[in-house]
């Protein structure tokens, strides 16, 4: 029963990091620039430190992307 | 409130002042802090892992009661039972040799040692067994020392007898788990004065390791009964039953060793 | 302020405070280790490692926690809140390299993923003391994770400051698990009760500057004002310091700045992380906030170009010797006359 319980909970766990890592490629290349015109012209160490938070926040991100 | 702070103006002498001997004062709290922590801290065994220092043993490979290597040195045996790389029994090392027939081997492996005890890490897999010949002569005889009932806890060896430190209680229990999962033969320890001072080998009725039975009654305080054998230097015991008698063994609160 | 992103915004002061970051990190671990040669030679160096981590994170998680009470009960704190993120995120990077190693020495090399293991190699859930513990510190680190990842002034912006508020207040829920995950693990494995003290302490600490601070604010927000005609009444003007503000509570805090012989009165919460505008001062012409620096100008709320904030502004009046304002706002950045005290002597 735990163990079915952890499965699933690693399984989502996972599934959220990998599809918050496909999403941050393209959130870094264009929707960061869509979402905050500040972000244009900004330079490449500023992306990478917003990407972590684009993987880990990607449900936020695309909810407020898809809103725009 | 005449002082403002402005952090990209930066800070007045006298802010800047009342700032350091706020962060001088929280570097001595953490000074004392550390301090007490490394007085009270529980004492570290003096177990050893030979960590990168691996050494060649020449032996007889015995499958029972735990795998292990029987080396002689003049009329003396020592019991040297074997342990894999990480978590691990031998049994991935030892693949070709196991239920196989007698051998004598010549292994390479990482030294475990504590309370006089040895153990040989495989650290290289199957690349540790350096030659094996088959033998016909029997590598081992145990002897029977007859029924008993013992009161200890159920450790992995692997980690109490060197790799870490401390090798038990709650932190540890999580680790002694995986190891007895993966094989590495449980050991019940006995406690005498808050000193770990004997150490007996579980089997079941077949010889065999009873690993499922026995993780959650790891780290435990349990009462066994069974038959106890001696084998040169290492005792073991047949589990005919096991009753838990404190989920908190006192050792957990108040041990040493 | 906003104008373009760059990645880490450093400055005189912050480059000081992470100086003051690094050097303690360095103390501590140097002294840490002295310790242990001298009195415990015999210690392994992995458990060590994760020892010092996990202690070093467990104090930087006090000292995050205690800065904003300290900041609200006395401003002479304020230099310690300006750069805290860059402490909360040394904070997790800290907390990463024990969990890491915690994962690694317990978890990993075994006959399971180390990820399951930490939650299925020991399995008394419904016991209090075995339970197990490491569960609580990967949901903290967690947390922890989720608060660095999105301190950039970037993530306060796009999310929203609800969203970004919301997120950075899970860090109370980190506290109550890591201070679980220390009385279940770690302090059960040492015999003295004095962990136990230093752990109360810092708990009690935490709570009751927590409580006194909090306290504090209620007094000022029961504070019943006199309200005319929809105007709320301040104070006379001579009450007010020059270059300071007076901080008035009607359904939103108004901020009544006293400059130059002028009043202003603007929103009392700044654009930037919602701090209080009315605690700060008059640098140059501009309402400056105390937390961060951020500026505006009395006149209209608006942040001096090239940045873009915009506060909101009130209407103000006086009346019988006494300074009102009208708490309905006149709209973010929108233009009202500053009122001239020099018309009312």
């Amino acid at each position: 029963m735990i163990e079915v319980a952890v499965d699933i909970l690693l399984l989502l766990m996972g599934t959220y990091l990998v599809l918050g890592f496909l999403f941050s490629f393209y959130f870094i290349l264009k929707g960061a620039s869509k979402m905050d015109e500040d972000v244009e012209g900004s330079p490449w160490h500023f992306k990478l430190i917003i990407w972590p938070g684009a993987v880990l926040l990607w449900v936020v991100l695309l909810r407020k992307l898809i809103r725009k | 409130m005449s002082d403002f702070y402005v952090g990209w103006s930066g800070a007045s002498d006298s802010s800047r002042r009342f700032t350091s001997r706020f962060y001088y004062s929280f570097l001595v709290l953490m000074f004392v802090i550390l301090s007490l922590f490394v007085w009270l801290e529980r004492p570290f065994s003096t177990a050893t892992f030979a960590y990168g220092d691996q050494v060649e043993l020449e032996g007889y490979l015995l499958e029972e009661p735990v795998i292990a290597l029987r080396i002689q040195d003049g009329d003396n045996f020592e019991i040297l039972p074997l342990v894999g790389y990480g978590k691990m029994g031998p049994h991935a090392a030892l693949e070709n040799l196991l239920g196989a027939g007698n051998y004598h081997v010549k292994l390479r492996g990482t030294l475990i040692s504590h309370k006089g005890k040895r153990f040989l890490e495989l650290t290289d897999g199957k690349a540790a067994v350096l030659t094996s010949t088959t033998s016909n002569e029997m590598s081992h005889d145990p002897t029977a020392i007859g029924a008993m009932e013992i009161t200890g806890e159920i450790m992995d060896p692997k980690c109490f007898f060197g790799v870490m430190k401390p090798g038990y209680g709650k932190v540890h229990r999580s680790c002694a788990i995986r190891c007895i999962s993966g094989q590495i033969p449980p050991v019940l320890a006995i406690r005498e004065n808050n000193e770990f001072v004997d150490f007996y080998f579980l089997t079941n009725m077949e010889g065999m390791i009873p690993k499922e039975d026995l993780l959650r009654y790891v780290g435990k305080e349990i009462t066994i009964s069974g038959d106890a054998f001696k084998i040169d230097n290492w005792k073991s015991v047949r589990l005919e039953s096991l009753e838990m008698i404190s989920a908190i063994p006192e050792i957990a609160i108040c041990g040493r060793t | 302020m906003s104008v373009g992103y760059t990645s880490i915004l450093w400055n005189a002061e912050k480059k000081r405070y992470d100086r003051g970051i690094l050097i303690f990190v360095l103390v501590y671990l140097v002294a840490f280790y002295a310790l242990h040669a001298i009195l415990h030679p015999n210690a392994t160096f992995e458990t060590l490692l994760i020892r010092a981590f996990g202690i070093l994170a467990f104090f930087f998680l006090h000292v995050i926690l205690v800065i904003g009470p300290l900041t609200r009960l006395n401003a002479a704190f304020l230099p310690l809140l300006y750069n805290r993120r860059h402490l909360g995120v040394s904070m997790f990077f800290i907390a990463l390299i024990h969990g890491a190693f915690s994962i690694q020495q317990f978890h990993n090399l075994g006959d399971m993923n180390p990820m399951r293991s930490i939650f299925l190699s020991n399995m008394e859930y419904l016991s209090l003391n075995q339970f197990p513990f490491q569960t609580l510190g990967f949901f903290a680190l967690i947390i922890l994770g989720l608060m660095a990842v999105s301190s950039h002034d970037f993530w306060l912006k796009n999310l929203g400051p609800m969203v970004w508020k919301s997120l950075h207040m899970l860090v109370y829920v980190a506290y109550a698990l890591i201070i679980l995950h220390v009385v279940l693990g770690a302090i059960q494995n040492e015999k003295s009760l004095t962990f136990f003290a230093i752990v109360l302490g810092g708990f009690t600490s935490v709570t009751l500057l927590h409580l006194v601070a909090g306290r504090m604010e209620k007094r000022v927000d029961e504070e019943k004002p006199i309200v005319d005609n929809g105007f709320v009444m301040v104070c006379r003007p001579r009450e007010l310091e020059e270059n300071r503000a007076k901080i008035i509570r009607w359904g939103e805090r108004i901020a009544v700045f006293k400059y130059d012989g002028k009043l202003s009165a603007v929103s009392n919460v700044c654009k930037h992380q919602g701090g209080p505008l009315g605690e700060g001062k008059i640098v140059d012409g501009c309402i400056t906030c105390p937390w961060h620096g951020y500026q505006y100008l009395p006149g209209n709320g608006q942040s001096p170009p090239p940045f873009n904030e915009k506060v909101a502004t009130y209407e103000l009046k006086i009346q019988d010797g006494y300074v009102w304002v009208n708490p309905e706002s006149k709209g973010e950045g929108v233009e009202v006359e500053p009122l001239n005290l020099k018309d009312y002597e």
